[in-house]
């Protein structure tokens, strides 16, 4: 799982990056020391974790997660007890941590969020019995059949759908097709990235090979990609 | 009178010397520069802000192990934000940051 973490403490964030280093599953990909910050980040990357200060000048927490339309899984971090009855008003607040974080408490979090990922792409493969999707390209609606497809990359507010004969641009996220996609065929291997791992030609260190393109591989879903694949 | 410690420190890093001579080193920087802000918002009677950067010094409080420190940062932060001008908890409050800085000082 990709997280980010967002303090106005540079203390705070070192301590949450150490925990999240002991974990296998997880990868920091940025850290903040504000909530604006990473809502630009936010408009143009997907990720799969917050972990998110409350107690921040400005611009706190709770009103961080009130601007986000589709907030990720958000683990909260404060010193203050006091905020626990609010944090669990929002549904994508899955755990609250009392500063200082210990190890064990902060393994207990990630395993909520584990057992709630876990249970999400369940739900997701339950839904999908379909073997194509239709995209909006220029008020058309255009079949493609996920077999087609090797390749889907995020590019700021598009994602690009490859396919050996054609690529659509299409404006939409990568999370919101992933939820469309079948996950016996299709991967995220990096925050930008999607691949149907069935069509990979070879896998070198932190990369795919896949039809004519290189993509990268993030550190903590490699393991998911080695699982996947018919490994001798 | 309880001290400063380093369990929570030693607890976090393990083995990892690296991670905890960085680790030690951020607190002191960060500390200073929060402690020459808390004086200065206290100094212009800024004390919403004062009540801020108490809050932020407060975990800095946990981290060196100062349980009883931790309730009288959070009684001074309420002070502060209640500004009634008669901070009782002020002058013990310095003292633990100035026992923290001689504390770091000497790792």
């Amino acid at each position: 799982m990709e997280c980010i973490i967002i303090d106005d403490e540079a203390t705070a964030r070192s301590v949450i990056a150490h925990l999240c280093s002991q974990v296998k599953s997880l990868e920091v990909v940025e850290e903040f020391s504000s909530a604006i910050e990473a809502i630009k980040f936010l408009n143009k990357n997907e990720i799969d974790l917050i972990f998110l200060d409350i107690h921040m000048p400005n611009f706190t927490g709770f009103d961080f997660i009130e601007t986000l339309k589709e907030p990720p899984k958000i683990i909260l971090t404060t010193s203050d007890k006091n905020f626990a009855f609010e944090a669990f008003e929002y549904d994508c607040v899955l755990d609250y941590l009392l500063k200082p974080v210990t190890l064990p408490r902060f393994l207990k979090a990630i395993k909520k969020v584990e057992k709630r990922h876990s249970q999400s792409i369940k739900k997701e493969t339950e839904v999908n019995t379909q073997d194509h999707l239709y995209v909006n390209i220029n008020r058309r609606l255009v079949k493609i059949e996920y077999n087609k497809i090797y390749l889907i990359e995020a590019k700021g507010d598009y994602v690009i759908i490859k396919t050996e004969k054609e690529n659509y641009t299409v404006h939409t996220t990568l999370k919101k097709i992933i939820e469309k996609l079948p996950r016996s065929l299709f991967l995220k291997i990096h925050r930008s990235f999607v691949i149907n791992y069935t069509r990979i030609i070879d896998i070198e260190d932190n990369s795919v090979l896949i039809n004519k393109d290189v993509v990268p591989i993030s550190r903590s879903l490699r393991p998911e990609l080695m699982k996947k694949i018919n490994l001798l | 009178m309880e001290k400063p410690n380093t369990s929570y420190i030693d607890q976090l890093s393990r083995d990892d010397i690296v991670f905890r001579d960085t680790f030690i080193s951020l607190i002191k920087t960060e500390l200073t520069v929060e402690i020459d802000s808390y004086k200065k918002a206290i100094s212009n009677k800024e004390y919403l802000k004062a009540s801020q950067l108490v809050h932020r010094l407060k975990h800095k409080v946990s981290i060196l192990g100062l349980k009883n420190g931790y309730n009288l940062a959070l009684s001074f932060e309420n002070e502060l934000k209640e500004n009634t001008n008669s901070f009782a908890s002020k002058e013990k409050f310095d003292k633990m940051l100035s026992k923290m800085v001689k504390f770091l000082e000497d790792l």
